[in-house]
């Protein structure tokens, strides 16, 4: 053991840590005492390292509260499996020490929130937990309050690649420090902050223009294939149909219904109740759908089932697969969504 | 330092997901709250009704408190896979809905609708846990609740029970009404104990019998008015084993009677676990699943508004139908009950042996030796609402009133075992097993239920939602036209039949809707 700190505290509270190390062992049949030790070892002892030389009022609690949390993350098998342990090592080795001055001020909270946050990244794909400490890892040192630290956490989380965030995160950005979105994004100081927030806002896909500045793209094109069929791990139990119910991108499958959430970051399927969509018929006019079979890129379906657009999106399915396949449209494709 | 504490883990919301409940709004702030709750130990949902709160109750005790691994409460919302087991070929069924464990779920129920469980089973099976845990529930102590319970034994008088007067004034006092009592403090609890019911003299059951049915207690003519209360008896054996006989009256009280089942050896590490660590899960009930008494009359409110539908009413009706009719007991069509050849004393077997003309097999009335009481009616259709507010409905299920039913009429129908359906080799175990033989009874009368197709086809529903419009207005004419149906539906339902029980009741409800007529018409034309 390295740190000082972390030292002074398990001698003082030697007592109390075994009886916590007793106690949990009996408790949860998943805990291993090597796995609480790779812990300590590996990350509360270096993020201790920082809080060495600092009285015992400042660094017990974080240490208290890091031990705790330790519990629970073996007791919760965290460790045991290589994907999360990947992410709790790079938090607690390069995110955590870089919010010390937050974690002081509520380290069970900030622990907590932020497993919980990777615990809900993870439900959309292993690799986002690892996208999102990288996002956060730009603006780290900017951040001097809790609010803040939660602010950027729904902006990262929404660049992450959960679209369902996008609403929230763009009220965020609009409160935040300007140096801080320009360091989420990457703009230099010449670029003007509010009309990029604006084009965000005004189009989902802006993430793209802005990469070709002057490049308004002249057809359809496909952006992501969401979804998979239930027998491989996937969300529908039959083909999906698409639909624009009331201006939100539904997709339906058997007695099952989702929002789809789609932008330039990402897309989401979240569950939704069928119920409340009893009146909604997804588009299948042969017309309209033929109007998609030459778009690059779909060569390998022959034929679509339904369609949904909003004015910057198309969602297609089609009988021959599962995954629903999300366009972005020419921009000013107003007429389409009208149909 | 706060110690770690899986004990005090509840389930996450929502414990019952519905197949069809709507989807759960998308909430920002999700993204910040999952399974490492909210680092600052509030992890209730105070959105959330009483119902969610006793599922999580539920659950805790399951996972944590009480070691019954025993899932006899079954749902089922697709066919379940089933197994023969042995010799005996019994069914082994895997349910594929969310079920329960008898032992834990009505106790809780009882504790939810403030009503009366008695514990059975051996000792050491966990009945006076299960009860202190309700009472932790109720919002004391451990040590309030243990000091509150009512011990029985052979000494036990009724000012052990009750209270003491004050010496003071039993010296001083000039007439009784100036006597004061010392009452004892489990009187004014909301959630009360007796264990070991059966061991208390006979004298003293008499003093408990009245507070459990009136909810009063009544020492040298002063007046104890006791709250509404879920009470908690237990008894190691059922049938009388006890010191004493517990009396009848006293039985018909309890609403439901649980029994505890055996430990199952593959639980010893938790027993280990608990040796080892010290942990008494009592010490550890989390502060989220305990209730106020608020909470309680709010969620007893809420039970009784949870709706029974009018086909399950008219099969709980059709059930019930069966078992009082008793032919030959008596001449008068009303007295023709065995409740009439019971107070005369004529033995079953006599009457059985006159009773030549029915299919005595087929008959669910010959299997049973008396009727359904009243109580225990009203304690079927509360613990069947219970049931289905627990599951999270808005109204009962069949399903909630076959689960709940053998659990009330346990200790109330009793069977007759010299029937001839308990001399079949195929029904030799429902001698012992009360809990499958009473289902087995209401899936019987279910079966003929149908077979007589009353969902559809029920002219003494009809007549009778017919008189519940009311009188009014109904003319001399139309009256006799009632009559006339009413007869012509007697005449159709008896004349040239044999008689069971289910017509019999149909028989005397169609003669009471006949005098009713007739009387009306009597004033109509005075």
């Amino acid at each position: 053991m390295k740190s000082a700190a972390l030292k002074l505290f398990f001698q003082a509270e030697r007592e109390t840590c075994n009886q916590m190390v007793i106690s949990v062992r009996h408790q949860s049949q998943l805990f291993d005492t090597n796995d609480l030790n790779w812990f300590v070892v590996n990350c509360l002892d270096p993020l201790m390292l920082n809080l060495d030389g600092q009285s015992n009022q400042t660094s017990f609690p974080v240490a208290h509260a890091g031990f705790i949390h330790g519990l629970e993350l073996v007791s919760l098998n965290w460790i045991k499996s290589d994907d999360k342990r990947d992410f709790v090592l790079k938090a607690w080795n390069e995110y955590y020490p870089k919010i010390l001055n937050i974690i002081q001020l509520a380290p069970h909270k900030v622990f907590a929130e932020t497993s919980n946050l990777f615990s809900h990244l993870l439900g959309f794909g292993h690799e986002r937990p690892l996208c999102w400490l990288s996002m956060m890892s730009k603006v780290l040192g900017e951040l001097d309050s809790y609010e803040l630290f939660k602010q950027a956490g729904f902006v990262c989380a929404w660049m992450a690649g959960l679209a369902h965030f996008r609403d929230t995160a763009l009220n965020q950005l609009e409160t935040m420090p300007a140096p801080i979105v320009r360091a989420l994004f990457d703009l230099s100081d010449d670029i003007d902050l509010k009309s990029h927030l604006a084009r965000l806002r005004n189009s989902r896909w802006a993430k793209k223009l802005s990469a070709t500045e002057n490049g308004t793209p002249s057809s359809y094109c496909v952006e992501r294939r969401i979804g998979r069929c239930d027998l491989l791990g996937g969300e529908f139990p039959l083909p999906p149909q698409a639909l624009n119910y009331r201006g939100q991108l539904l997709i339906k499958s058997g007695e099952l219904a989702w929002q789809l959430h789609a932008d330039a970051f990402g897309s989401t399927l979240i569950p939704s109740d069928i119920r409340d969509l009893q009146d909604a018929a997804a588009v299948v006019d042969v017309q309209v759908l033929s109007a998609f079979s030459n778009i690059a890129g779909l060569h390998d379906v022959s034929g679509f089932s339904s369609v949904a657009c909003l004015t910057d999106t198309v969602v297609l399915t089609s009988q021959e697969t599962f995954a629903v396949i999300i366009l972005s449209t020419p921009e000013y494709m107003d007429d389409m969504a009208r149909r | 330092m706060s110690k770690f504490n899986l004990f005090g883990r509840l389930s996450a919301s929502p414990t019952k997901p519905k197949s069809h409940a709507k989807a759960k709004p998308f909430d920002v702030a999700d993204l910040y709250s999952g399974p490492f709750g909210s680092g600052d130990n509030q992890t209730t949902d105070q959105s959330a009704g009483s119902d969610e709160k006793l599922r999580q109750a539920y659950f805790w005790i399951v996972n944590n408190a009480i070691i019954s691994p025993h899932y006899d409460i079954e749902y089922n919302d697709k066919p379940p896979q089933q197994f023969r087991a042995g010799d005996s070929h019994s069914t082994l069924s895997l349910p594929t809905e969310q079920s329960y464990s008898s032992f834990i779920l009505l106790p809780l129920l009882t504790f939810a609708t403030q009503s009366k469980c008695l514990f059975i089973g051996g000792p050491g099976r966990g009945k006076t846990a299960s009860a202190l845990l309700m009472g932790i529930l109720g919002g004391y102590t451990t040590k309030e609740v243990k000091r509150a319970m009512q011990h029985g034994h052979p000494q036990m008088t009724v000012a052990d029970l009750l209270g003491n007067p004050l010496p003071a004034d039993l010296a001083s006092a000039q007439a009784v009404e100036d006597i004061r009592i010392s009452w004892r403090k489990w009187l004014g609890m909301r959630v009360k104990i007796v264990d070991e019911y059966n061991r208390i003299p006979t004298r003293t059951q008499s003093a408990l019998l009245t507070v459990m049915g009136d909810n009063y207690a009544e020492l040298y003519n002063q007046v104890f008015e006791c709250p509404d209360a879920a009470w908690y008896l237990t008894a190691n054996d059922d049938e009388g084993g006890g010191t004493y006989q517990v009396i009848e009256a006293l039985k018909d009280r309890i609403d439901v009677v649980v029994q505890a089942l055996s430990f199952n050896p593959r639980f010893l590490s938790q027993l280990l676990l608990r040796v080892e660590e010290g942990v008494k899960p009592e010490m550890m009930v989390p502060p989220q699943i305990i209730f106020t008494e608020d909470e309680i009359s709010n969620m007893s409110s809420a039970i009784r508004a949870v709706e029974i539908p009018d086909g399950i009413r008219r099969r709980i009706e059709f059930f019930s139908s069966h078992f009082e009719f008793s032919e030959y007991s008596a001449s008068q069509f009303e007295y023709k009950t065995k409740d009439t050849s019971r107070l005369s004393g004529v033995k079953a077997h006599t009457l059985a042996a006159i009773d030549n003309g029915r299919d005595r097999l087929k008959d669910l009335g010959c299997q049973t030796l008396n009727g359904i009481s009243v109580r225990s009616l009203m304690s079927l259709l509360q613990f069947s609402k219970a049931l289905a507010y627990f599951r999270g409905n808005d109204a009962v299920e069949l399903e909630d009133v076959r689960q709940v039913l053998p659990f009330v009429f346990h200790s109330r129908l009793f069977a007759d075992s010299d029937s001839p359906f308990f001399e079949l080799p195929e029904n030799a175990f429902y001698r012992s097993d009360k809990i499958g033989w009473l289902r087995f009874l209401f899936d019987s009368s279910c079966r003929e239920f149908d077979r007589l197709n009353l969902d559809n086809v029920d002219p003494v529903e009809e007549l009778s939602n017919e008189f519940d419009e009311g009188l009014d207005g109904l003319s001399a004419k139309q009256a006799r036209k009632r009559l006339n149906r009413i007869e012509s539906e007697i005449s159709q339902l008896v004349e040239g039949k044999k008689m069971y029980g289910h017509i019999y009741e149909d028989v005397v409800k169609l003669k009471y809707l006949h005098q009713r007529y007739t009387n009306y018409l009597k004033w109509l034309e005075s």
